[in-house]
């Protein structure tokens, strides 16, 4: 059989002095007692990766202890891929045992009810709708022309029968920034907006009163810093491409090639250059060369995102070398193309940027900017993210393997592979430190907060210190080392009373 | 040889705990000083068993440090995840080869499984048990959608939990669902490598198709725009595209698809009306698709066309012209005169009716009015007063059912009570017929519209009579609608006419304790009047003792006119002699509104005003004096905007479909809207009221994004202010009309400071068109935006995404799987634990070493020599 336990936020909700966590654990362990000393039993946690904890006897004492090593996580739970998994060629289980705060029926937007409530499966339900308030939400935005300035929305989310009234309160790293008091009613959300001059890196949004659950009550954001593109421009450029460049607040225009650069612009390159920086080429124009209407492909691209490109005619500037996505296309031949697939970003403009009415039109600038924001890979990496979600960032290459701190200071198992650092284990909330070569990155990890919840979820209030996942893995540890060492002690030993005896002797 | 736990080719042991090896150094050390001293001691015996014990604890610290050794390549456990979704359908065969190919280079304890995947994958074989790709073709997939991601958790769901895994990915990585980075990085986090092998690009020749039909979503009037349309095929085909409008013949342009298998179309259109414009595209072809997808497709776009907003005035008077005329270009006509099509209504961004009684337009002006409202987001304002706002309006049908009030007296603290006894006749002349129905089909209706116009607190019985009465709903608080509604299609005329004993039986309900109670008691007589002297005679002392209210419809011409008329009025009622019996039902629900009483409230008063776009100029120090208005109350759903000061809605509003209406009950155009429109802000209010509630096709307040994704749509509204910050905290809610003419109302979430978005289900193909408003929480910033979007229900996507493939192989740290070329060459040896083998050694030679002692020790007792453990000096 395969037990799987709910360890999500909501599963942390106190009530009657012990968490809902708790109570099911103590179903498990009645369950436990009900089954036959020798079923085989699988301990599956349903966090955002299902996995199995420990194949045991119903008997095995190892397995009430995986069951008493099991915390609540601030990740969202992920039921029905639990008991697909369960099912699965791996496990195979042919009787599966739920213990959640949800009911099978919340699940059936996401998956098919009889997957998820069939003959071999049995819910056990813990808990009773709670009086809860969590932020649900934070969100930032720069000001449009005063970059010094940002807008931060929270969002408070009640999830009790209550009306809140509360402060909420925004921190700046350790400094406050700002504080409201708030009033939501009964099962209702409300909006917060504050707006912050110069702001840290790291802004914090912190609900105040006491609740069924304290840790959704804390909320994170970090605002990376507005970064500087360095061009290298290559070739004559052309007037209206240097006044798209020079209307971007981010980019500094070099002509040197020595000069550190992040991305390369080339206009009337028939070839990629050489390097490493990634390429926005223009091709050079043919001529005599007709005019087309531009349109776009059915490919979202973020280089055409708001680029209103349809109808606008361009001249088109010739074949190009470049086998990537076409993104536009010009009287049946491509017109944009972008390639992703190797070590560089690579986008080819084959169009004449400095004639036709191309150049000319409000499509222009823009795509040129959408095309600096793609090549210098802004936005590319994630600083927000929700418990469980993994963690995906291009850092490039590094000299040292790059580590992960998580919130308690431990680091977390990661990947590095081609430039890309993944980690799957984001399921405590908190900020995340990235050591790389450049210096620490900071990310926010935030609880995954159930807006709908029926029960009033939110993340476990009592904890044990360190990490809340705790691995029941290593609950046999292997001895061959310690005993050949004894035995090598044992033998030294009796050498040397074997030769101090013959002295003696 | 590795001394890390790692290995290298070539490497024939390695150690899992190499720092234990410092030991032999040590040991070393040890071993030549006990070497030494025992050459020294001519200990030759005892150098035999030194060696073994260095044996021995050599063995020990090998064992320690983990000793394996090579034994072979590593079996591997391979899953295959193979796309057969209908992007790759021309690649199908190839793939399956390339499997085959893949699993020939397997080696010995090598496993492999295969995957199928579309929308959603299924294990067809699993690990270990696939030997032939080919003859895997028993699974049934869903071939319209891909999702990788699910396919590849279910791939690292299967393999084992331990060991050298790898999945290989056969798919042109064109997903529609899912996120397949997302599992790659779980896969990685696994050390699952994940190889991508995409199919060769010939293979995945696209059945040709259009791919998108572009279009400006808001154009002026009059302002030319290009529709333009892009079509994938293969190269050198011909095929036609056409463009059609909602009217008028298709443009179409023949084509030849380009070397890089496009072709583009495209048409200038132009439109001289507002409105919204759907555009239909399609390709078509000369030969069959070879892939059986059929020669035909078909996308669209669709068009909001804007100009000065125009109204249609309906009706005798014209008070709000004139205050339009500056902000509307304002058309006017007499109710009998408003187009009986939609089409005829597509130019009006609102349409007013003022002074018009609802029965005056008749079924096909009410259903092109309601088409236009519902379906093009066009505005009614309805200016009532107490003749236009009446019963007649039934809630749930005709122009009734566009209101947001209903304009019965509802129950309530404020409602009066009402006891009611309708006492119709059917007898054998209610037979007659009339416009080819019986008299008793419109005695039927007229009960039931009765029914319609009492609210259900209030008490209703109902008796049928012939020569005697028959209950057919007693006198009760409460009545069930639906019932009386099944007992009245049972009646059937027949038998003669006796009045008297039915209207006794009412009065007897009306005269008990309970129902005695009730402010209002009255009895309702529908008869067509053909009763003898004697029961008339009878009827009227009844009446006349009994002092209740009778009312009488008679459907008998001018036979008993004038007694009847004497009856009811000696009552204090009425009485009614219809010409036409079909006028009938509506007198009946007329006279039962009138003798619910309350219908109208006439008295000074000044409403309260809720904040609301419309009555910004509205303040509390500015809110006018009304002298009455027709009571009525709020659908659910709707808003009350203008309150009373009992709280009745003076003006109602909500969205109806993509449209929005409004209603004011206190007739603007005459005494009790008096001292109001004399005011100052008068114009204001009707200007805002018909502003609101009139189509906007654009604000420059709102910028509408409309994003179509595989499955849905995602649709984003950016609110930037003139001062570059963000309108936040707004109430931004939408109306979606879908190609089935069903509409759904949306909230939008704000999502980040100044942007609002929500994702809409698609499935159904056709254009889809979503009316937008954008309220700031005191009113004061409004905003309206009406878009449109056309959905083909073509998800599929040609190519190789080999951006999002290079990315999962990346991330995993895989390979590319090129040609036939297999990624299970290169594979670390397998090394074998060596620890067994090291303690049984070291075990066996300890064994050794105490046995051959004891045999020296037994052998020299023998001889008479000493054993070896005695030093020779000792002996000496």
């Amino acid at each position: 059989v395969a037990v799987i336990l709910d360890t999500s936020v909501s599963m942390g909700t106190v009530q009657n002095g012990e968490t809902r966590f708790d109570v099911a654990r103590a179903q498990v362990r009645s369950l436990l007692d009900r089954l036959p000393g020798g079923t085989r039993v699988f301990l599956i946690p349903a966090d955002p990766d299902p996995r199995v904890i420990g194949e045991f006897r119903a008997s095995d004492a190892d397995l009430a202890r995986a069951v008493s090593s099991l915390r609540v996580t601030d990740a969202a739970a992920q039921l029905h891929r639990a008991i697909d998994y369960a099912r699965s060629a791996r496990v195979g289980a042919s009787r599966l045992y739920v213990f959640s705060d949800v009911f099978s029926h919340v699940f059936s937007d996401v998956a098919p009810a009889e997957s998820i409530s069939g003959p071999d499966v049995e819910w056990f339900s813990v808990g009773v709708p709670a009086e809860n308030a969590a932020i649900s939400d934070i969100s930032w935005r720069r000001s449009m022309n005063r970059p010094h300035e940002i807008e931060v929305l929270v969002t408070v989310l009640n999830q009790g029968v209550s009306a809140l009234n509360a402060d909420l309160t925004l921190t700046t790293g350790v400094n406050p920034a700002g504080r409201q008091r708030v009033s939501v009613d009964p099962h209702a959300a409300a909006k917060y907006s504050f707006l912050l001059t110069d702001p840290a890196l790291t802004i914090t949004a912190h609900l105040g009163g006491d609740d069924a659950v304290a840790s959704d009550n804390s909320r994170s954001l970090v605002v990376p810093p507005a970064a500087n593109v360095r061009v290298l421009l290559i070739g004559e450029g052309g007037y209206f491409l240097e006044k798209a460049l020079s209307a971007h607040p981010n980019v500094t225009v070099v002509s040197s090639e020595s000069a550190d650069h992040d991305l390369v612009i080339c206009t009337g390159c028939r070839e990629v250059p050489a390097g490493t920086a990634d390429v926005l080429m223009f091709t050079p124009p043919a001529p005599g060369a007709d005019s087309f209407a531009l349109v776009r492909t059915s490919v979202e691209h973020p280089v055409t995102d708001d680029v209103d490109l349809d109808g606008t005619r361009a001249v088109v500037a010739g074949s190009g070398t470049l086998d990537g996505v076409v993104i536009a296309v010009a009287g049946g031949s491509p017109a944009i193309v972008a390639d992703d697939s190797g070590a560089r970003r690579i986008l080819e403009i084959r169009l004449d940027s400095d004639n036709g009415p191309f150049p000319l039109s409000t499509a222009f600038p823009l795509l040129i900017a959408n095309a600096i924001g793609w090549l210098s890979h802004r936005g590319d990496n994630r600083t927000i993210l929700t418990a469980g979600e993994p963690l995906q960032w291009n850092v490039g290459v590094q000299r040292q393997t790059p580590v992960v701190v998580a919130p308690d200071n431990r680091e977390v198992p990661s990947r590095f592979a081609n430039g890309i650092l993944s980690v799957a284990d984001t399921r405590v909330a908190g900020l995340y430190r990235i050591r790389l070569d450049s210096g620490d990155q900071t990310i926010a990890v935030n609880p995954a907060v159930r807006i709908d919840s029926e029960s009033g979820g939110g993340p476990a209030t009592p904890r044990a210190a360190g990490g809340r996942i705790a691995a029941a893995t290593a609950i046999r540890t292997d001895l061959t080392v310690a005993l050949a060492l004894a035995s090598l002690l044992l033998l030294a030993v009796e050498w040397r009373c074997g030769q101090a005896g013959t002295r003696v002797m | 040889m590795a001394l890390r736990a790692g290995w290298n080719e070539g490497d024939v042991v390695r150690f899992t705990s190499p720092q234990y090896l410092i030991l032999l150094l040590v040991g070393c050390a040890w071993l030549w000083q006990a070497w030494r001293r025992a050459h020294s001691a001519h200990e030759r015996r005892g150098s035999r068993r030194h060696a073994a014990r260095a044996a021995i604890a050599v063995l020990l610290i090998l064992g320690a440090a983990g000793l394996e050794i090579a034994a072979g390549p590593t079996a591997v456990s391979v899953m295959f995840v193979m796309d057969v979704s209908d992007s790759v359908a021309g690649a199908r065969a190839e793939m399956s080869r390339r499997v085959d190919a893949m699993l020939a280079q397997l080696q010995r304890g090598d496993r492999a499984g295969l995957i199928l995947f579309g929308a959603e994958p299924i294990i067809e074989r699993s690990v270990g048990t696939l030997v032939d790709a080919n003859a895997a073709t028993d699974a049934v997939v869903q071939t319209t959608a891909t999702d990788i991601e699910a396919a590849l958790r279910l791939a690292r769901s299967a393999l084992p939990a331990t060991g050298l895994r790898r999945i290989v990915l056969l798919s042109d990585g064109q997903q529609t669902r899912g996120d397949a980075l997302r599992e790659a990085s779980r896969a990685a986090a696994n050390g699952v490598p994940i190889d991508i092998a995409p199919p060769v690009e010939a293979n995945l020749a696209p059945s040709p198709v259009l791919t998108r039909v572009s279009a400006p979503p808001v154009v002026g009037v009059g302002e030319p725009f290009q529709i333009s349309l892009l079509a994938e095929g293969l190269p050198g085909e011909a095929a036609v595209l056409s463009i059609q409008g909602e009217s008028g013949e298709p443009a179409t342009q023949h084509v030849r698809f380009s070397p890089n298998g496009v072709a583009t179309a495209a048409q200038v259109i132009r439109e001289n009306q507002p409105g919204v414009y759907v555009y239909r595209a399609g390709l078509s072809l000369a030969r069959p698709d070879p892939l059986g997808a059929g020669s035909e497709t078909s996308d669209g776009a669709v068009v909001v066309v804007s100009g000065r907003p125009r109204v249609l005035s309906v009706g005798p008077l014209r008070g709000v012209d004139r205050l339009l005329s500056a902000s509307f270009t304002v058309n006017h006509i007499s109710a009998t005169d408003v187009p009986r099509s939609a089409a005829a209504l597509a130019s009006y961004d609102a349409v007013i009716l003022e002074g018009v009684r609802p029965d005056v337009l008749d079924e096909e002006q009410t259903a092109a009015l309601t088409r236009h409202i519902e379906t093009r987001g066009s505005g009614l304002v309805v200016l009532g007063d107490a003749t236009t706002l009446d019963a007649t309006i039934a809630p749930a049908t005709g122009l009734g059912r566009l209101l947001p009030i209903d304009v019965r007296p509802r129950a309530g603290t404020r409602a009066p009570e009402l006891a009611l006894v309708v006492v119709f006749d059917k007898s054998g002349s209610m037979d007659d017929r009339v416009g080819g129905q019986a008299k008793i089909e419109y005695a039927r209706q007229g009960v039931q519209r009765v029914l319609d116009a009492l609210p259900a607190t209030d008490a209703l019985g109902v008796i049928a009579f012939d020569n005697a009465p028959t209950v057919i709903a007693p006198l009760a608080i409460g009545h069930a609608a639906r019932e009386i509604s099944e007992r009245l299609r049972g009646v059937a005329p027949i038998g003669s006419t006796a009045i008297a004993p039915a209207v006794q039986r009412a009065i007897e309900w009306l005269s008990t304790d309970e129902i005695g109670r009730i402010p209002r008691r009255h009895v309702l007589l529908v008869t067509d009047g053909r009763s003898s002297p004697a029961d008339a005679a009878r009827l009227q002392a009844i009446v006349k003792e009994s002092h209740l209210p009778l009312s009488i419809i008679s459907l008998g011409g001018n036979r008993d006119q004038e007694f009847l008329q004497s009856l009811a009025e000696s009552t204090g009622a009425r009485a009614y002699f219809p010409q036409d019996a079909r006028a009938l039902p509506e007198l009946a629900a007329r006279e039962a509104t009138l003798v619910a009483g309350g219908r109208l409230v006439e008295e000074p008063f000044t409403p309260q005003g809720m904040p609301h776009p419309i009555t910004v100029g509205l303040t509390n120090g500015r809110l006018p004096r009304l002298g009455g208005y027709v009571v009525s109350a709020a659908k659910p759903g709707a808003e009350i905007v203008l309150a009373s000061h009992r709280l009745d809605p003076i003006l109602a509003t909500w969205r109806y479909g993509l449209g929005k209406i409004a209603v004011y009950t206190a007739d603007l155009d005459g005494p009790w809207s008096m001292q109001f429109r004399s005011s100052e802000v008068f114009e204001p209010f009707v200007r805002d009221m018909v502003r609101w509630v009139a189509r906007s096709t654009s604000d420059q307040s709102f910028f509408v994004r409309i994003q179509k994704r595989t499955d849905h749509a995602e649709l984003i509204v950016e609110a930037p202010r003139v001062d570059s910050s963000y309108a936040s905290l707004l109430e931004v809610r939408a109306s979606l009309r879908r190609p089935s003419g069903d509409t759904e109302h949306l909230r939008l979430a704000e999502t980040m400071p100044g942007r609002y978005a929500t994702s809409v289900a698609v499935s159904e193909p056709g254009p889809y068109i979503v009316a937008i408003d954008g309220r700031g929480r005191d009113s004061r910033f409004t905003a309206q935006e009406l878009r449109g979007f056309y959905w083909s229900g073509n998800t599929e996507r040609h190519g190789t995404n080999t951006a999002l493939l290079s990315r999962v192989r990346d991330v995993t740290n895989g390979t590319t799987i090129d040609g036939d070329s297999s990624a299970f060459a290169a594979r670390p040896p397998a090394f074998q634990d060596a620890r067994p083998w090291i303690f049984t050694a070291a075990f066996l030679l300890f064994l050794i070493e105490i046995l051959t002692a004891d045999l020296r020790t037994v052998s020299g007792r023998h001889k008479g020599d000493a054993p070896d453990s005695i030093p020779r000096r000792t002996a000496a």
